[in-house]
């Protein structure tokens, strides 16, 4: 019998504002937080929201994460420390990247002032690990702390991370998510080349004219629980990871393995781990990214797993109204879908007017639709897929 | 260093350390002479902030390691104006 993993706070900072809630609430208004084709968190600063000193210490991508992860914390309704052995709680953040900007601003130092001038604080504001080490430091979280880092994918490989942590006993609680704050016109160069950006700016997940994928940058933070933990403090219990499945294409560096085989297996690990069929699933969160050769690969793996259940399950992609968060992506994502089974109300493909026919038949959600079912709990799929052939997929239940 | 000496003087480098402290985000009222920079939340990566700073913007030849013995406020400036040549 495997140890039930529950949600009980979550916490995001996106291009739609600083706030899980908020994110929900505005994507389901149909409002997209994509300007000028990037998905900033324009709202957010780093200073104002931290304070100065952290600010300074900190990468936007760790800002991120703190503030995320405070808001999840205050909803769990943890204080300063865990209400659980903090020897038992890990944080797990991904990050596809890191603290690029810092980097970027210390190379240029060092080419224009020299080696002297270089920060002793780059390192620690770079480094992939810092989102997490700055929670556990500010929380007082002392179990493992760490980033998974696996491109596009990392924020859903942290989640993992730490419900395999929990279900084996080896922690009682944990915290988990992805942060990324990546959007430079160096990124935007290296993606433009690499064909992989979208030229206009205004690509649309699933759609005939979809050309690419649009950066953003944000933070997702889950604070995770084992069920009896949760229910033995009283706490408000948001929601379930029943399952999850991780799989690698072994293929290709960048591109997608053709047939979706792997991705098709995650899926179908993520049904088989929480005891699920493809008859149980009411809402598909897609990765959905906008590049031509991903959509049509996640299609026909979900296809591959789900069959004939895919043509009228409801599905959508958040990209399509926050952009690429990288490293962020799946644990933004899994909120969302979160949110979305919680209000019973599902976001839409933002600005999908014509679905790509090639793609067959599909439950695309042009506008936000609300979710009635006789069902007290509803079950979402979050996929997340990453350069590298990362493929995972979470199953939660909500 | 006679340059230095007579562009700079020991109330100039006050101002400047307070400053760039400040812009480290320590807040301005924690920050008087006596002010001990490990209780003002500085380590030893700030210190390295605070010489590279003062070489890059007063010219004063600084080095992270010549701040080994600094603990207050005021020692910081009086090392910076001795190395400035200001007596």
């Amino acid at each position: 019998m495997k140890r039930r993993v529950v949600i009980t706070g979550i916490g995001a900072v996106t291009p739609l504002g600083i706030g899980a809630q908020l994110l929900h609430d505005k994507a389901v208004a149909g409002m997209s937080g994509i300007k000028d084709g990037k998905g900033l968190c324009c709202e957010f600063d780093g200073a104002q929201v931290l304070g100065r000193r952290e600010n300074f210490r900190m990468d936007r991508f760790a800002q991120l994460a703190v503030v995320a992860a405070r808001e999840a914390l205050e909803q769990a309704g943890w204080g300063d420390t865990p209400p659980v052995d903090a020897d038992r709680v890990p944080c797990i953040i991904g990050s596809a990247i890191g603290g690029l900007m810092t980097l970027e601003e210390e190379i240029e130092k060092m080419r224009v002032d020299g080696a002297s001038a270089v920060s002793p604080l780059t390192v620690p504001k770079l480094m992939a690990n810092a989102a997490a080490a700055h929670i556990s430091m500010r929380f007082g979280l002392r179990g493992e702390t760490a980033a998974i880092v696996s491109a596009c994918s990392g924020g859903a490989q942290a989640i993992v991370a730490a419900i395999r942590a929990i279900r084996s006993g080896e922690a009682d609680a944990a915290v988990a998510g992805g942060a990324e704050a990546a959007t430079t016109p160096f990124t935007t160069a290296i993606f433009t080349t690499a064909g992989a950006l979208s030229p206009t700016g205004s690509s649309v997940p699933f759609s005939s004219e979809r050309d690419g994928f649009i950066l953003g940058e944000g933070a997702g933070v889950l604070v995770l629980e084992a069920a009896e933990v949760a229910q033995a403090r009283g706490a408000t219990i948001l929601g379930e990871i029943v399952g999850f499945g991780v799989r690698s294409d072994a293929h290709h560096i960048t591109a997608p393995e053709p047939n979706g085989t792997s991705a098709a297996a995650a899926v179908q690990a993520a049904l088989d781990d929480g005891g699920l069929t493809a008859a149980d699933v009411d809402y598909i969160n897609a990765h959905g990214t906008g590049t031509k050769l991903n959509d049509a690969t996640e299609i026909m793996a979900l296809r591959a797993a789900l069959g004939q259940n895919l043509n009228s399950i409801p599905l959508s992609s958040s990209k399509s109204y926050l952009g690429h968060l990288l490293g962020a992506a799946g644990a933004v994502e899994a909120i969302a879908t979160l949110l979305a089974l919680r209000n019973r109300q599902l976001p839409p493909v933002h600005g999908l007017r014509q679905a790509d026919p090639e793609l067959g038949e599909l439950a695309l959600l042009k506008s936000a639709q609300p979710l009635n079912d006789e069902k007290p709990l509803l079950v979402g799929l979050s996929n997340s897929m990453g350069f590298g052939g990362h493929n995972v997929t979470l199953a939660l239940r909500g | 260093m006679k340059d230095l000496a007579t562009k700079h003087s020991r109330d100039s480098i006050d101002t400047f350390v307070r400053t760039l402290i400040q812009d480290m985000g320590v807040e301005a009222s924690e920050i008087s002479e006596s002010a001990n920079l490990e209780d003002l939340g500085l380590d030893s990566l700030d210190v390295v902030e605070l010489s590279q700073g003062v070489k890059k913007q007063l010219l004063i030849p600084v080095a992270p390691g010549d701040f080994a013995n600094v603990v207050t406020i005021a020692d910081a400036v009086t090392l910076i104006a001795e190395k400035a040549g200001i007596a």
